[in-house]
């Protein structure tokens, strides 16, 4: 318990600046991922020195993906608006088997989506899956739908979410990804910042 | 009054959704019982407020409106119905007791009578599975919804990222 309160104290002393608690460091992970120019990213390496504000999703999900993919295209437009510029905006696909660098590109295309600070991420399944595991977003195949074809195409059942990473790749604020409150996600880049 | 009431609703209703191009059927006073009712049980079902989120060849997407029950009958939406892709289900998002979020065909939904049934994000929506072509944003595409009891109904909506978002100004959604 002193451990706990001497940690707390710490972590406030530290990031006392402003009112966002440290909820995983991940400086020290590397996830090998590409993104949709098929391009190889080393996260969160390449984004250090950035606020981060990752959204996860799978392309097949018509409802709360795209919600969360539309909610960081307004955090991004305030961003903007607020002149605030060393952010980065990322979206990891949980679903790389349906999910490739161009399916990616294309869920961008289709939504005019600004991709001079947002990049797409899928990759290998366990490195995926190790990165979710330490951020705690949960996402198991669920139900599926079989077309008269054949196909079957798999949904997930998985954790709404948009996390907040400070420049230290820090994980400072979990937000719901698709209720996300947009204006307290821009003020909690605005205290990263 | 207590037998005049609803058959009033049911023509205002009828009135606006059916007739306002129009045919007069205002005056309730004038049309006999039975007139009103045989023409209004085949047009118990109306739909506003179609829209669709866009999506990619061999991608999935989903649509969403407003549907309202003008009859006095209960019915139920069975499914739906589109070139526009390899599969057409009705679908509901749903969240788990710990908080996750899914998603999962439903075969049938009740409209109640007189009651109106939405479809709207977060909850039910209309699910293409593996389109058949890119649905982009401002195009408009058109797909059935099937009623038991009020049969095919037929739709058109346009494109969008969200439900009153503009061709022009998607992406801005504060005022
Ligand atoms: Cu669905």
């Amino acid at each position: 318990m002193k451990k706990i309160l001497l940690l707390t104290g710490l972590s406030l002393f530290v990031w006392g600046c402003n009112n966002l608690e440290v909820i995983e460091d991940l400086s020290d992970d590397q996830y090998k991922f590409i993104n949709q120019d098929s391009s190889a990213v080393n996260f969160p390496e390449k984004y250090k020195g950035k606020i981060v504000v990752m959204g996860f999703i799978f392309t097949n999900c018509p409802d709360i993906c795209p919600l969360t993919t539309n909610n960081m295209r307004l955090i991004q437009e305030r961003v903007k608006e607020e002149g605030i510029e060393n952010v980065q905006f990322v979206s990891l696909s949980f679903d790389p088997d349906f999910d490739t660098p161009a399916i990616l590109k294309k869920y961008a295309e289709l939504r005019s989506l600004d991709l001079s600070n947002w990049e797409f991420l899928t990759g290998d399944i366990d490195d995926i899956h190790s990165l979710l595991k330490t951020v705690q977003v949960f996402a198991v195949k669920g139900d599926s739908s079989v077309t008269p074809k054949g196909n079957v195409i798999q949904y997930y059942i998985h954790t709404d979410r948009i996390a907040l990473i400070d420049q230290e790749s820090v994980i400072r604020k979990n937000h719901f990804g698709s209720k996300a409150n947009i204006e307290e996600i821009v003020d909690g880049i605005k205290s990263l910042d | 009054m207590k037998s005049f009431k609803p058959i009033f609703i049911l023509l205002i209703a009828s009135s606006i959704t059916f007739y306002s191009c129009g045919q007069n059927e205002g005056d309730s006073k004038e049309v006999p019982k039975e007139e009103i009712i045989q023409k209004e049980l085949p047009a118990g079902i109306s739909v506003s407020d179609v829209w669709i989120r866009p999506g990619g060849e061999g991608m999935n997407t989903g649509a969403f409106c407003v549907i309202t029950n003008n009859s006095e009958t209960p019915d139920t939406l069975i499914g739906a119905s589109s070139d526009l892709a390899e599969l057409i289900e009705v679908h509901e998002t749903y969240e788990t007791e710990s908080g996750q979020m899914g998603m999962r065909h439903v075969p049938a939904i009740p409209v109640e009578a007189n009651g109106t049934l939405e479809l709207k994000p977060g909850s039910y929506h209309v699910m293409f599975i593996q389109l058949l072509k890119d649905v982009t944003v401002g195009t408009e595409h058109s797909f059935t919804l099937n009623f038991k009891n009020g049969g095919a109904v037929e739709l058109t909506g346009i494109v969008k990222d969200m439900p009153g978002m503009g061709m022009k100004k998607q992406g801005k959604m504060k005022e």
